[in-house]
């Protein structure tokens, strides 16, 4: 049971930095960005290869953080911003992430045949786990991902609440004509929005291979979990993605763990239904998230 | 001064202002007038860079303005008060104040000259200064909004309807204020306004714009002269 908790955990932190981004996102650009599946999944490839270099995977986390910040920059830049500057609808943003995605999708999967060719190993099935280190009988991604869940979240704190950048970002989320109009340059403060939110992919991404068999459509799987905690937080307010990355990854592990024992262990097929479930009651019960209770407005 | 001559500009294909000139001094109200629809905030956000411009100039202290982003314009020393959304709202006022103080470059000085400023000139902002802005009144809000334009104390001010949809007694405070501003801070205000009268009342110079052309031009006293033009766009006289 215990060890159930820790996996949850885990997962939840996880969740928690995926869901960060989608939440950031939708702040800056409204725009619900699909493109984060291959974020993450530009991490866990990130990792898997300093892994076969020879170097220490967990170095993936600050390389996964800026890969996965350019290759967001670059969905940025080539797509949303002209798009967005042609006024296009949230619907046409919507679609450019998901025509991206796919094509990194493409993109990665070529990345994986080339690796499967040069290391003579199958590289579309990445576990790194075998790997891990303990530490007091706890597993190293379980430590590296709740602390860098949490020293991240302070970061991120302390950047929108302490510095001037942050308060120009603020700007931006809270009325971005009006920031426009006091000389805040709206399209950069959403191009570092991106690079944010893909970094923090990009980390989930590079730790998850310890944690779970990996593979280049791992992030399409995850998509839905993603989307489903950050509006289970509540999109209003950035801190509600890892409030609902823990509701919901704890629900996914831990409740159906424990609902195995009760009903019995088929149920665990279908704990992929888990989010889903979430989502639409969510949707119809709590559609603010569930930081609108505990604010209470 | 702020000089615009010949000014053609829209959004996209929709051309809303044809060949419109008009000049605006420092230390005069400008009213533009003009019924709904005429073309009033698609000239001030030509100004500002928020529409398309055709052809035509817009000069700023000989500085062309045309072509510049928003955010370029209003570091050269414009503020342009919106008609609606014109607040942060889930910040304080005085967070609302700082937040864009500190986007205009004022040093630390500078800002706490200009927020004693604001509050003297607006002493409910300052028994509302911890308030969520959101929350406060219309008139309040607007209060805030106008003082959001003048914090980074600007060369030019844009004000779009700021008494719109107020309550009277906002309306005559406001209007008050706004003479003030004139009287006591050096800039150029350029004022779009429904509220005829009050308008006439503290402008030194009148424009009426309607379908996008401006068709009369001269002081309040010469407009309400002009009996055809005050009767038929503007319901006065
Ligand atoms: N952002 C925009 N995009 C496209 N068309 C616009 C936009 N803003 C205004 N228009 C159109 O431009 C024309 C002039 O509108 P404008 O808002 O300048 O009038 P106005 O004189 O300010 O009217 P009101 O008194 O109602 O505020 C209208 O036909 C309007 O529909
Ligand atoms: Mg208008």
């Amino acid at each position: 049971m215990i060890e159930t908790l820790i996996s949850g955990i885990t997962y939840s932190s996880l969740l928690s930095l995926m869901a960060l981004g989608i939440t950031l996102l939708y702040r800056t650009t409204k725009v619900p960005n699909f493109a984060h599946a291959s974020f993450v999944v530009f991490g866990i490839y990130t990792s898997y290869t300093l892994a076969l270099l020879g170097y220490n995977p967990y170095l993936g986390t600050l390389l996964g953080f800026i890969v996965s910040g350019i290759i967001a920059l670059i969905l940025f830049y080539a797509l949303l911003e002209p798009l967005r500057r042609r006024k296009s609808s949230i619907f046409i943003l919507m679609m450019a992430t998901l025509t991206y995605d796919i094509l990194m999708f493409g993109i990665i999967n070529i990345y994986a045949d080339y690796l499967q060719t040069t290391f003579k190993i199958p590289a579309r099935n990445v576990y790194l786990a075998p790997q891990d280190f303990t530490l007091i009988g706890l597993k190293g991604v379980t430590i590296v991902s709740t602390s860098l869940l949490i020293v991240l979240l302070m970061l991120l704190y302390i950047l929108l609440n302490r510095t001037i950048i942050g308060a120009a970002l603020r700007a931006v989320m809270e009325n971005p004509s009006l920031a426009q109009a006091n000389g805040i340059n709206v399209s950069l403060m959403l191009a570092l929005s991106w690079f944010l939110a893909g970094g923090l992919a990009g980390v989930a991404g590079a730790l998850l291979p310890m944690y779970m068999m990996t593979d280049p459509s791992t992030g399409m799987l995850l998509i839905a979990p993603m989307f489903c905690a950050s509006i289970l937080g509540g999109l209003e307010q950035i801190y509600g993605a890892p409030l609902g990355g823990f509701i919901l990854g704890l629900a996914t592990t831990v409740l159906v763990s424990w609902l195995s024992g009760v009903i019995g262990y088929w149920i665990m097929t279908y704990s992929l239904m888990v989010p889903y479930i979430t989502l639409i009651v969510t949707l119809i019960f709590i559609p603010r998230g569930v930081v609108s209770i505990i604010l209470k407005r | 001064m702020l000089v615009i001559e010949k000014l053609n500009s829209g959004y996209g294909k929709l051309h809303v202002l044809y060949d419109v000139s008009l000049t605006a001094k420092r230390k005069e109200i400008t009213a533009v007038l003009g019924p709904n629809g005429a073309g009033k905030t698609t000239l001030l956000n030509s100004i500002f860079g928020l529409a398309d411009i055709y052809s035509g100039s817009i000069e700023l202290d000989d500085e062309r303005l045309n072509k510049m982003p928003p955010h370029m314009i209003s570091r050269r020393g414009v503020s342009y008060v919106f008609q609606l959304m014109n607040i942060f709202p889930n910040l304080t006022v005085e967070e609302n104040l700082r937040l864009v103080a500190r986007f205009s470059g004022m040093n630390h000085k500078d800002i706490e000259n200009s927020l004693k400023e604001i509050y003297d000139l607006f002493p409910i902002l300052k028994e509302r200064r911890r308030q969520v802005a959101g929350t406060l009144s219309g008139g309040e809000r607007q209060m805030l909004a106008i003082s959001i334009g003048l914090i980074k104390r600007p060369r030019l001010l844009l004000l779009d309807e700021p008494t719109a949809g107020l309550a009277v007694r906002y309306v005559d405070m406001l209007i008050e204020k706004i003479l003030e501003m004139k009287k006591t801070m050096d800039m150029i205000i350029l004022l779009v306004e429904q509220n005829v009268h009050k308008a006439l009342k503290i402008a030194d110079k009148v424009y009426v714009l309607v379908s996008g052309r401006i068709i009369f031009e001269g002081t309040p006293s010469e407009l309400v002269n002009k009996e055809d033009i005050a009767k038929m766009y503007l319901g006065v006289g």
